[in-house]
């Protein structure tokens, strides 16, 4: 009897092993998850559906379905609820003080809407605002908004939420979303849906950025009411319903809904950083999307489409450039032979062989979104590296006596195309010293305190953004002393046209400029790859300088 | 014993308390802070000196440090900078997948190393045993991510039995919690459960030698037998030993699987909380890692005067007549 006691006592060890480690997975996730201010309980308010805007093209030709439609399909064994993958996982989700692509990529235009839409060609399309209308003179902006909506907390949409949405924006921590205001010098609300915006200066550009986080609308006194952290409110077809740190963010659709209602009832991003993860989660039928590939994936998106049926592959023409930029400080840059021979030994096509499996497009402009019209195949300093050893000759370098300090931000694609750069300049006798840098770090060392003698991006940011009171690297930025005073005048003349024709040739000049002058050089346009299952349909081009995922038009196909 | 637990937990909560330290300062030396990360690369240089004067990033480093500490001792490990989550409440959630992935694992690799590692022995000469000998050293050559993708491939998205990752609470759906838990546990276990088999089985090659066995033997039992009844028993204390020294394996096991499977644990939560400097975070989960590991060290303490009643005995246990 005390054999079989002392017997047992190790296996009570080991069940009480087990009893604990089942108690503590009992910690609902919904403790500390972040749930959106209370949807209107009971919606008195009429919420009368206007007319849709226009949608841009898509890369398929299926059409969505309509709303009646879409209720009836509760029995698709499909199901109502689509799923997508995405790499990155914002801070927190207040706009106003988070950089980061991950806190609009999911959120824009399905939870937030903004006062215009910017379409895929760059063209504007109303969407808050039905219409709007600029004073001849180009100082006023005439906002005319669009009755029946409400915000998810069942409030209306009114002039009063633009003037209050318009002035939060303007003391935005993020310069992209209270830099367009610079331009303002008051907002005022005419009457309950008219909103007259008075500018300093004639901006072209103005009412374009209302297409972008400076013109994302929330509720009157949200910012006060709420902690904008945690909380998210907007006007769109879905309602920010539950979200999980480094899991999931789900969103349910707004059933009063000023458009057309969405097909999906919930759409669920997942947080996966391991791309690998992300596609083999799509090969086992845990998701119907993997809405970006952009790192360690992109090896394997034509492999994965290829070889399995009921999985698709569409390239999203990207709305960012990747680009160089070059130390003003170094005594060696001075002299435009060495900028001139540094793009001449640049191969672009390799790096987009090698760091975007040719999923890329070249280009020697900084004009995005590509095709803009702006945008040139003008190209001065194309691959050549003969042309390269020789320039640095007359320069007077020869193999091996020109080192530069490269460092970059070791997640997507930097890290391969840092290894095809230091390999390519080896070939015209330039040494590159790569220093691989976490991305903290590489923000803080690099794009604050300018500490890189050359170093890369990809972004979508303007050139007039370059101004050298901006702080933007690599002028004015940092212990970047260097401002090009030409394109600095340049970008002054540019703000203040009027005159769409004229405006379009000033920014062609100025891409030209920058691009002779070779301080900054870009390398290519990122097509975004997006792996989904074939039978999911209205997957959107993006329009916005990010990435966004539109849940808006997903639908089964043939549903 | 009670010693013992006195000494181990005082040396565990200094080695908390210098482990903060260290990950206070190489964090801070390492260049890159919450702000810039919250701002990203459009961050305005004003911008980031709001910010970081608004949480707190401008104050001298003890007055950070010791800010944190002094709410270690109160209870309240304070709130994250950027997600502004309560960092007590979301160590507790994310204790769950991680404690059943490692309590999962130990529980796989123990029996199946003691079962593995007496049967090689007993085998020694036989070829069943050699197989099991060299499979315990492929499995020790073995990552344990690259043995996770391998699983995914073939039972996850070629034969579709478990998911390919993700996390559900046993008490949202038990079934599928346990299917989501079977492979990241499993390829968990490979590397440990490798390791303990080859020191079960060196173990029981030495028991097996000992004059215990060849009374046993002598007064009518088998060789599988005496192993079984008088051998498991004795190479059992070396499996706790070695399986103590594996702890800390095991837990920087969990950090890899939890992000191979998108596992929302305490590996994940550190990972991401290094990338984006969350400081405090970090200090706190090296303080909770310590603490685990200190529960789990107690526990192999428990086991071994469980299996050997020679260290009960000298630690004040009724003597065997």
């Amino acid at each position: 009897m005390r054999h079989w006691y002392k017997k047992g006592r190790l296996g009570l060890l080991l069940v009480a092993l087990a009893l604990v480690a089942f108690a503590c997975g009992t910690d609902e996730a919904d403790e500390t998850t972040t749930t959106a201010a209370a949807a209107p309980a009971t919606q008195a308010t009429t919420t009368t559906a206007t007319a849709a805007p226009e949608t841009p093209e898509t890369p398929e030709t299926t059409s969505a379905p309509d709303t009646t439609a879409a209720m009836e399909e509760v029995e698709d064994p499909r199901g109502t609820t689509v799923t997508w993958s995405y790499t990155q996982e914002p801070p927190n989700w207040d706009y106003r003080e988070t950089g980061l692509t991950a806190v609009t990529a999911p959120l824009l235009l399905n939870v937030w809407e903004t006062l215009v839409l910017m379409e895929a060609d760059g063209s504007l399309s109303p969407l808050l605002a039905e219409s709007w209308n600029v004073s001849g003179d180009g100082l006023t902006v005439t906002f005319n908004l669009r009755e029946g909506v409400v915000f998810h907390d069942g409030s209306d949409f009114t002039s009063a939420d633009v003037v209050y949405s318009m002035n939060a924006n303007s003391q935005a921590s993020v310069d992209r979303t209270a830099s367009p205001y610079g331009a303002v010098s008051s907002a005022e609300a005419v009457d309950d849906y008219t909103v007259e915006v008075t500018l300093a200066a004639p901006s072209l550009t103005f009412v374009n950025t209302m297409a972008d986080r400076a013109g994302i609308m929330v509720p009157e006194n949200f910012f006060e009411d709420h902690d904008a952290a945690t909380t998210v409110l907007g006007t769109g077809p879905y309602v920010f319903a539950e979200y999980r740190i480094d899991q999931d963010l789900t969103m349910t659709r707004f059933e009063d809904y000023w458009g057309e209602k969405p097909y999906f009832e919930t759409a669920i991003q997942r947080f996966i950083p391991d791309e690998t993860a992300a596609i083999n989660a799509l090969l086992g039928g845990e998701l119907d999307m993997v809405a970006s590939v952009i790192a360690e994936g992109m090896d394997r998106v034509f492999a994965v489409s290829g070889d399995n049926e009921g999985i698709e592959l569409v390239l999203i023409p990207g709305t960012e450039v990747s680009y160089w930029l070059l130390d003003t400080n170094v005594p060696e840059f001075q002299d435009v032979r060495i900028r001139q021979a540094i793009q001449h030994g640049h191969n672009r096509q390799a790096h987009i062989d090698a760091a975007t499996a040719g999923t890329a497009t070249p280009s020697c402009s900084m004009a995005v979104p590509s095709g803009i019209a702006w945008d040139s195949d003008y190209c001065p300093y194309p691959y050549d590296p003969e042309r390269a050893v020789a320039l640095l000759a007359e320069a007077g370098y020869g193999p091996g006596e020109l080192v530069l300090d490269f460092p970059f931000a070791n997640v997507a694609w930097h890290t391969v195309m840092a290894q095809v750069f230091q390999a390519e300049m080896a070939e015209i006798g330039v040494t590159i010293e790569l220093r691989s840098l976490d991305l903290a770090t590489w923000l803080d060392q690099v794009n604050t305190q300018g500490q890189y003698q050359i170093f890369q991006i990809t972004s979508g940011a303007p050139l007039t953004n370059y101004r050298c009171d901006r702080n933007r690297q690599p002028f004015g930025r940092g212990n970047q002393a260097f401002c090009d005073e030409e394109m600095d005048a340049m970008i002054d003349a540019i703000e203040v046209i009027a005159d769409y024709d004229e405006y379009v040739a000033a920014q062609r000049e100025l891409h030209d400029y920058v691009a002779d002058e070779g301080w900054i050089f870009a390398t290519k346009k990122p097509n975004v790859p997006v792996l989904y299952r074939s039978d999911l349909a209205g997957i959107k081009q993006h329009r916005l300088p990010d990435i966004h995922i539109y849940a808006g038009d997903l639908h089964w196909a043939d549903s | 014993m009670a010693r013992v637990i006195t000494r181990s937990v005082l040396s565990l909560v200094l080695a908390a308390f210098v482990g903060s330290m260290i990950v206070f300062g190489l964090l801070r030396s390492i260049g890159g802070n919450v702000a810039h990360v919250i701002l990203g690369q459009y961050a305005t240089p004003g911008a980031l000196e709001a910010l970081q004067e608004e949480l707190g990033l401008n104050a001298p480093w003890y007055v950070q440090y010791f800010s944190w500490l002094g709410g270690v001792f109160t209870g309240d490990l304070g709130t994250s900078y950027s997600a502004r989550f309560d960092i007590f409440d979301e160590i507790l959630r994310r204790l769950g997948p991680t404690t059943l992935l490692a309590f999962g694992s130990l529980l796989i690799s123990i029996p199946a190393a003691l079962a593995l590692g007496t049967y090689s022995a007993i085998q020694v000469k036989k070829l069943r045993g050699g197989v099991i000998d060299v499979a315990s050293q492929i499995g020790i050559a073995i990552p344990a991510f690259w043995a996770g993708l391998i699983m995914v491939l073939v039972f996850g998205i070629r034969l579709g039995w478990f998911p390919t990752g993700g996390y559900i609470s046993p008490f949202e759906d038990l079934v599928e919690a346990v299917k989501g838990l079977v492979l990241p546990t499993l390829a968990l276990s490979l590397g440990i459960t490798s390791v303990l088999t080859r020191y079960v089985r060196s173990a029981m090659l030495d028991v097996m030698g000992e004059d215990f066995i060849r009374t046993a033997m002598a007064k009518g039992r088998t060789r599988r037998g005496a192993a079984r009844v008088h051998g498991v028993r004795n190479a059992s204390v070396s499996l706790v030993t070695v399986g103590t020294l594996q702890l800390g394996a095991l837990m920087a096991g969990t950090v890899v699987i939890e992000n191979v499977f998108v596992i929302p644990g305490i590996g994940r939560l550190l990972v991401t909380s290094v990338l984006g400097r969350e400081v405090i975070v970090v200090q706190s989960l090296i303080l909770v890692i310590l603490l685990m590991i200190l529960v789990m060290n107690f526990l192999m303490d428990i086991a071994y005067v469980l299996i050997d009643p020679r260290i009960r005995d000298s630690q004040g246990g009724k003597a065997v007549a």
